[in-house]
């Protein structure tokens, strides 16, 4: 069975601190830690794009796992700010880790709900074709769309990416999936013009609305409930929706981690940064992800350690 | 359905308890200058649709501030 192996991390250096703005978005150190819950925002070195902190994160990968690239038979990239229009960026990435010309490649275009998304079309992918060593990447800086002017985005969104082994060798395994779309509100997080912009309010209406629905349906099709489920780990949007998604669905704070801090939402990346932190944790053996946003889309899974 | 300043306060006290002093609290004084930020403005009108069915759009949430605007806003 195919599953989670191990998952690599990559976070650029460049910090920039959300105190240095208080005057600025008129925000007090309250309102940064407890309500957006961002202290610092990570950011890309100017030279750096999208393929090359896909391959730091898989550097980081390879130096967890320890396998080796030539067995590599399947690489997916989640992005939506890829270097270029063309090239896909999976490509770019296999060629700068000098892949086997074997490994299928290509890119899947999502935001916050990526990961999960990803997580079962490789999974499906790799079944479908007999594989068992693939690597899903996810990489989304949207440095490079941030207004430095918007209080909504450049607050929140911080650099990073992940690599994702899976493998027939898993600790986490998906049970089940849920996946949705309301494209009727596609305007509610988009990038025009090279510029992002994100309605707040939007986007706080529908993950409130949306992702408890999902959560609890799902949670049902499993037998599973909110006290036998370990963790839920949704996407970390913002401490105050984390919260608010917690105090819906009556879930004890310490079973729904938020992490971001010190790096802030790095989009499809923000689910797989705690999961790597888990997955050493034996005392959690069932765990639902969830991510939602651009899109609007989203997605839940249930994981269980083998 | 007419809404009135207790409904309101209802709402206040179920989704930002312990959060604001509600012995204190005053219905023509913007709320954000008695402990309800931004954000918790979103979640009281969510509050209200979903409790009352009455949506507040975009673009009327940054100009109601105050308990007695919601209630003129959703009465008018």
């Amino acid at each position: 069975m195919l599953g989670i192996q191990n998952i690599g991390t990559y976070l650029p250096k460049n910090i920039l601190s959300n105190y240095d703005l208080k005057e600025k978005f008129e925000m007090d150190d309250f309102f940064i830690q407890n309500k957006i819950g961002v202290e610092y925002v990570t950011r890309k070195d100017k030279g750096e794009d999208s393929s090359d902190m896909g391959v730091k994160a898989y550097r980081n990968l390879q130096e967890k796992a320890g396998f080796a690239s030539e067995d590599l038979e399947c690489l997916i990239v989640i992005t939506q700010n890829p270097d270029y229009n063309i090239p896909h960026t999976s490509a770019m990435i296999h060629g700068k880790l000098d892949l086997p010309e074997s490994c299928a490649s290509f890119d899947v275009s999502l935001g916050c709900s990526g990961f999960v998304y990803g997580l079962s079309v490789i999974t499906a992918f790799m079944t479908q074709n007999g594989m068992k060593k693939g690597v899903l990447i996810t990489a989304d800086p949207y440095s490079k769309v941030l207004d430095t002017e918007d209080k909504n985005t450049s607050v929140l969104f911080g650099d990073g990416a992940t690599a994702t082994l899976i493998s027939d060798a898993p600790v986490f395994t998906s049970e089940r999936f849920s996946f949705g779309t309301s494209g009727k509100g596609h305007e509610g997080l988009i990038c025009r013009n090279g510029q992002l912009f994100m309605s707040g309010h939007a986007i706080f209406n529908f993950a409130a609305k949306t992702v408890p629905k999902d959560v609890k349906k799902l949670l049902e099709q499993c037998n599973q409930s909110t006290d036998s489920v370990d963790r839920f780990v949704f996407h970390q949007g913002s401490k105050y929706i984390v919260d608010t998604l917690r105090k819906r669905l009556k879930i004890a704070e310490d079973k729904v981690p938020f992490k971001i801090n010190a790096y802030g939402n790095t989009v499809s990346s923000s689910i797989p940064f705690i999961l790597a932190e888990m997955l050493d944790d034996t005392s959690i053996n069932t765990c639902l992800i969830s991510g939602f946003g651009v899109g609007l889309s989203w997605s839940s899974a249930l994981l269980n350690r083998l | 359905m007419k809404l009135t300043e207790e409904n309101i306060i209802e709402l206040l006290k179920k989704e930002l308890e312990g959060q604001i002093d509600f012995g204190t609290f005053k219905n023509d004084i913007p709320m954000t200058d008695q402990g309800v930020d931004s954000l918790d403005k979103l979640t009281l009108f969510l509050s209200l649709e979903e409790h009352y069915g009455i949506k507040i759009e975009e673009e009327e949430i940054d100009r109601i501030n105050t308990v007695n605007e919601i209630l003129a806003f959703v009465n008018k």
